[in-house]
C-alpha cells in the first residue's frame, strides 16, 4: 500500500506501525501534526501536555514503565525539555523513546531559528535526520531499534520542509510489540541520579558513543552513491534533496545518521573526491566535526550560515552555472497583504487600546504577537514562551514610577499554561505591582486551534477538567483579578488604566473565545457612511482585514470579510460606521 | 501532457483551498505512477495571506521545491502573492488566471500591473473569463477545484481517476457539487 504523506503524517504512521503506545507534546509549527495524526489511532494514547519538558518526562515515565512512547515538539521546545533530555542521556530508558524536534530553518513561524542537531552532541545521544516522508516513516523504527538497543534516547531532526512536504510512503503492517519483561524494575544505579550514581553513568555514556559510532558505520542510513564526476558531497536532511536536484552527476555521502559520524565512512568518501563540500542549513555541524578530522572541505564558507537552502542557491554554489542572477535564498516577499489578527478578533480592541493608553506591552508567544506590526504597533517585547511576566517584573523592579505605572504583561491562554504560572508566583512572592492580562481565547490558536487544559477537553476529544484561571490567580495570591471584555472598548480602557495605577499586582482575564471557534453564522456587517466619514482613518488603526482604503484615501468595509463585532463602530469619532441592513445596503 | 517531468504551482490566499486543490493534484498524479513531492510552507499564512504550493512530478523526484524559472503550469487563484512565484515561470509555462476575479481586495489594486508584467514576459497564459464562469460556480468556495477541472485537461489521466482522489478528500457535506464543478471546469468552455 502505498500512501501520500506528509513527514509529520509519516512519522505518526511509523509510531503506530512500530508499536508506540503512549505519545505526548505540546502543539508548535512545524511538529503539530504529528501528535494530531497519533491521536487518531486508538491504540495509542496520545496526549498534549502543558508544556514540552512535562511531555518528555510523561514519555519517560511511560518507556520506564516498559511502554514505546514517542515525544515531539518544535526546535525552541526542546529548549524547555532539555533539563529532562541532559540527564535521560544518563539514566537511559527501558522501552525505546524517541523524541522528534521539527526545527524552523527560514523562520516560518518562529522567534529563532536554532539549529537542534546541536542538541544531541550536546547530551550526547543519537541523532537520525530523514530527507523525505518514506525516510521519516523508516527512521521512527529504526530510532526504536537504537533506543532499545543502545539504552538511550534517540532524536530525531526534521525541518520546515520535510514536515509539511508531502511525499510517497509505503505502509506496513503494524509490529506487535511484546513488552514482557520490560516490566519497571527498581534500578536506582540507573534512575536515581544522585552524584554517585551518576558519576557511573556518565562513564556508560561515553561508552554508548563509541558504540554508536561504530554502529553509525555500519547502519544503512548513512550511504555512498559514487557519482560520475570529481565532486563529492555531503549532506543530510532536505539539504540531501537539494544537492542531488542541483548536481546529480555528484558523488554523495548522505548521513541519515548524523550524529555520532562514521568517521572511516566520510575518510573513505573523502579520499575520492578531489573537491569536497559538505552542504547544510544552520549551524556547520557536520563541518565542524568532518574539518576536526582533519579532512579539508567546503561548507560554510559558501553557504549562508541563516535561513533555508534551496535548489537554486545549492546549484549556485556547486556548480557555478546558474541562470539566473539573484538567486539567493527564496526572497521573503514584502507582504501586500500584512499579517494582521484575523477580522473580528478580540485582540485588535485590546491593543488599539493599549496603544491609545501608550503603555509599554511586554508580550509572549502567540497570534497577538502579530499586535507588533502597523498599524497596531503595540507589542514591545517578545522572546520566549512565558517570559512576558518576568521580564514584566523584572523591569518593574528596576524603574521608576511613572515608567511602572505603564507596563503591561499580556500572555495568552495556552502560553500561560505553559510557563506563565511559576513567573506569576515570583511576582506575588517578590512583591512585584506587575500587571498581567491573560488572553483567555479558549484555545491555542496560532498552532492551529489545538485543546489545552483551560479548554476541558484532550486530545483525544475526551471531556476533562478546566482551569479556572481567577481561582488559580487567586489561590496565588494575586488580590486584584477581573474578568473583561475586549470587545467593550470603553471599559477595558477604564479598567486597565485603573490597574496600572495600583500599587498591587493584578491579573486581567479576557474572556473572548477565538473567533475562528465560534465561527458565528449569521451575523450584521458594517458598512461607512461615505457622507459622514471625514477621512480620519482611524478605522484603520485596528488592522482590521475587512477594512480598506479605496479611491481618494477613503475607508471601506469587505462585506464579504467582516465578522460585525463592531470594534470599529466604537472607534469611529464621527458615527460615519452603520450596520447593513437586511437586504445588505 | 506525457512528459517526463512536470512542476506546477499553485498560488492562492489563505481560506481559498489552495492546500486541498494541491493533495487533490498531487495524489491524482501518484495514483497515475508518477513519483510526486509537494510542498507548501504554512505556519502563519493563516487568514488570508498569501500561500504558494509547489507540486513536482516525475519520474524521481529529489527536492521538494522547483527550482527558478522551471515551472511547467502555474495556477493563479489570487494575485496577492504574485512576487512569491513570477520567478518561477520560464518562457512557455502555462499560466491559468481568472480573468476578472480577484479574492482580495489588496490583490485588486495591484492585478493591473502584475497582469501587464506577466504577460510580457510569457504569452502561453490562459485567462478564464470569471464572471462566466462564476454564474455555474454557484459557491465561490469551490472555486480550487474549478480550477482543477480546467488543469486536468492537460494531463492524460481519466477523468473516474480525478473524481475518485476529489471523494476521498472533499469535505462530505460538499462532495457532489464538488464533483459538479469539476466537470464543469473540465467541460473546457473556459479556455
Amino acid at each position: 500500500m502505498k500512501a501520500f504523506l506528509s513527514g509529520n503524517e509519516a512519522i505518526a504512521v511509523g509510531a503506530y506501525e512500530n508499536g508506540v503506545l503512549f505519545a505526548a507534546g505540546y502543539p508548535g509549527t512545524p511538529s503539530t501534526e504529528i501528535l494530531e495524526k497519533i491521536a487518531e489511532y486508538k491504540k495509542i494514547d496520545a496526549q498534549w501536555m502543558s508544556n514540552e519538558k512535562v511531555a518528555l518526562d510523561a514519555a519517560l515515565g511511560a518507556s520506564l514503565a516498559g511502554t514505546r512512547s514517542l515525544v515531539a515538539m518544535k526546535h525552541v521546545g526542546l529548549n524547555v525539555a532539555s533539563d529532562t533530555l541532559m540527564t535521560l542521556s544518563y539514566t537511559g530508558v527501558n522501552a525505546g523513546l524517541v523524541i522528534v524536534t521539527a526545527d524552523d530553518p527560514g523562520m516560518h513561524s518562529s522567534q529563532n531559528e536554532q539549529d537542534n542537531r546541536n542538541y544531541a552532541k550536546f547530551a550526547k545521544i543519537p541523532l537520525l535526520e530523514p530527507s523525505n516522508s518514506q525516510e521519516a516513516k523508516d527512521d521512527v523504527k529504526l530510532a526504536l531499534k537504537i533506543s532499545e538497543e543502545f539504552d538511550t534516547p534517540v532524536l530525531i531532526r526534521i525541518t520546515t520542509r520535510i514536515a509539511h512536504s508531502r511525499s510517497i510512503v509505503k505502509l506496513s503492517r503494524r509490529r506487535r510489540i511484546f513488552s514482557g519483561g520490560k516490566i519497571f524494575v527498581r534500578h536506582p544505579e540507573k534512575y536515581t541520579m544522585i552524584p554517585i550514581n551518576a558519576r557511573k553513568r556518565h562513564e556508560f555514556v561515553e561508552h554508548r558513543l563509541k558504540r554508536l559510532k561504530e554502529f553509525s558505520e555500519k547502519t544503512g542510513c548513512n550511504k555512498i552513491g559514487w557519482g560520475k564526476n570529481d565532486i563529492g558531497i555531503i549532506a543530510s536532511g532536505v539539504s540531501y534533496q537539494y544537492a542531488k536536484e542541483a548536481c546529480p552527476e555528484a558523488s554523495f555521502l548522505k548521513l541519515g545518521m548524523s550524529y555520532p559520524l562514521p568517521e572511516s565512512l566520510i575518510r573513505k568518501f573523502a579520499k575520492k573526491s578531489s573537491r569536497l563540500y559538505i552542504v547544510e542549513e544552520l549551524d556547520p555541524f557536520l563541518e565542524e566535526q568532518i574539518k576536526a578530522m582533519g579532512i579539508k572541505g567546503k561548507g560554510k564558507k559558501v553557504f549562508p550560515l541563516t535561513g533555508e537552502l534551496n535548489p537554486d542557491l545549492v546549484r549556485e554554489k556547486l556548480c557555478k552555472k546558474n541562470t539566473k542572477k539573484n538567486s539567493g535564498a527564496i526572497a521573503r516577499q514584502p507582504f501586500l497583504h500584512p499579517l494582521s489578527f484575523c477580522a473580528g478578533c478580540s485582540y485588535a480592541g485590546l491593543f488599539y487600546i493599549l496603544r491609545k493608553l501608550k503603555t509599554v506591552v511586554i508580550g509572549d508567544i502567540g497570534c497577538y504577537a502579530l499586535s507588533a506590526l502597523p498599524p497596531l504597533s503595540t507589542m514591545d517585547t517578545c522572546v520566549s514562551m512565558g517570559s512576558s511576566i518576568g521580564i514584566a517584573l523584572g523591569m518593574g523592579k528596576v524603574s521608576r514610577s511613572s515608567f511602572r505605572k505603564n507596563l503591561i504583561a499580556v500572555i495568552g491562554d495556552s502560553t500561560f499554561i505553559h510557563s506563565g504560572i511559576t513567573p506569576l508566583i515570583s511576582v506575588v512572592y517578590n512583591k512585584g505591582t506587575t500587571t498581567v492580562i491573560i488572553l483567555d481565547n479558549q484555545t491555542t490558536a496560532m498552532t492551529g486551534r489545538q485543546n489545552h487544559p483551560g479548554t476541558g477537553i484532550t486530545l483525544k476529544g475526551e471531556k476533562t477538567s478546566k482551569i479556572d484561571y481567577k481561582q488559580l490567580a487567586k489561590a496565588l495570591g494575586i488580590k486584584r483579578v477581573k474578568i473583561i471584555n475586549c470587545y467593550d472598548l470603553k471599559n477595558i480602557k477604564v479598567v486597565i488604566r485603573q490597574e496600572l495605577l495600583s500599587s498591587q499586582p493584578s491579573v486581567l482575564i479576557a474572556k473572548n473565545p477565538c473567533l475562528l471557534l465560534t465561527r458565528r453564522k449569521k451575523f450584521v456587517s458594517f458598512k461607512i457612511l461615505d457622507s459622514k466619514c471625514i477621512k480620519c482613518r482611524e478605522c484603520l488603526m485596528l488592522g482590521c482585514p475587512a477594512i480598506f482604503l479605496k479611491e481618494h484615501q477613503r475607508p471601506y468595509i469587505n462585506s464579504q470579510v467582516c465578522t460585525g463585532c463592531a470594534l470599529c463602530k466604537q472607534v469611529c469619532s464621527r458615527n460615519a460606521i452603520k450596520e447593513l441592513d437586511i437586504e445588505g445596503k | 501532457m506525457k512528459v517526463n517531468e512536470v512542476n506546477l504551482i499553485i498560488a492562492g490566499i489563505g481560506g481559498q483551498g489552495v492546500l486541498l486543490a494541491s493533495e487533490i493534484i498531487a495524489e491524482t498524479l501518484v495514483r497515475a505512477g508518477y513519483d510526486v513531492k509537494m510542498s507548501v510552507a504554512y505556519g502563519m499564512a493563516q487568514r488570508g495571506s498569501p500561500i504558494v504550493s509547489h507540486i513536482r512530478a516525475g519520474k524521481k523526484i529529489y527536492s521538494p521545491l522547483i527550482s527558478k524559472g522551471q515551472a511547467d503550469i502555474v495556477i493563479v487563484m489570487d494575485m496577492t502573492g504574485t512576487q512569491s512565484w513570477i520567478d518561477f515561470l520560464k518562457k512557455d509555462s502555462q499560466v491559468f488566471m481568472l480573468d476578472k476575479y480577484t479574492f482580495s481586495p489588496m490583490a485588486a489594486m495591484v492585478s493591473h500591473k502584475l497582469k501587464r508584467k506577466i504577460k510580457k514576459k510569457h504569452k502561453e497564459i490562459i485567462f478564464i473569463p470569471y464572471d462566466k464562469a462564476f454564474k455555474d460556480l454557484k459557491d465561490i468556495k469551490t472555486l480550487n477545484v474549478f480550477m482543477i477541472g480546467v488543469l486536468s485537461n492537460y494531463f492524460s489521466i481519466k477523468k473516474e481517476n480525478w473524481i475518485k482522489i476529489i471523494r476521498k478528500k472533499a469535505p462530505p457535506r460538499i462532495k457532489n457539487i464538488n464533483i459538479a464543478v469539476f466537470k464543469l471546469g473540465r467541460q473546457g468552455r473556459y479556455c
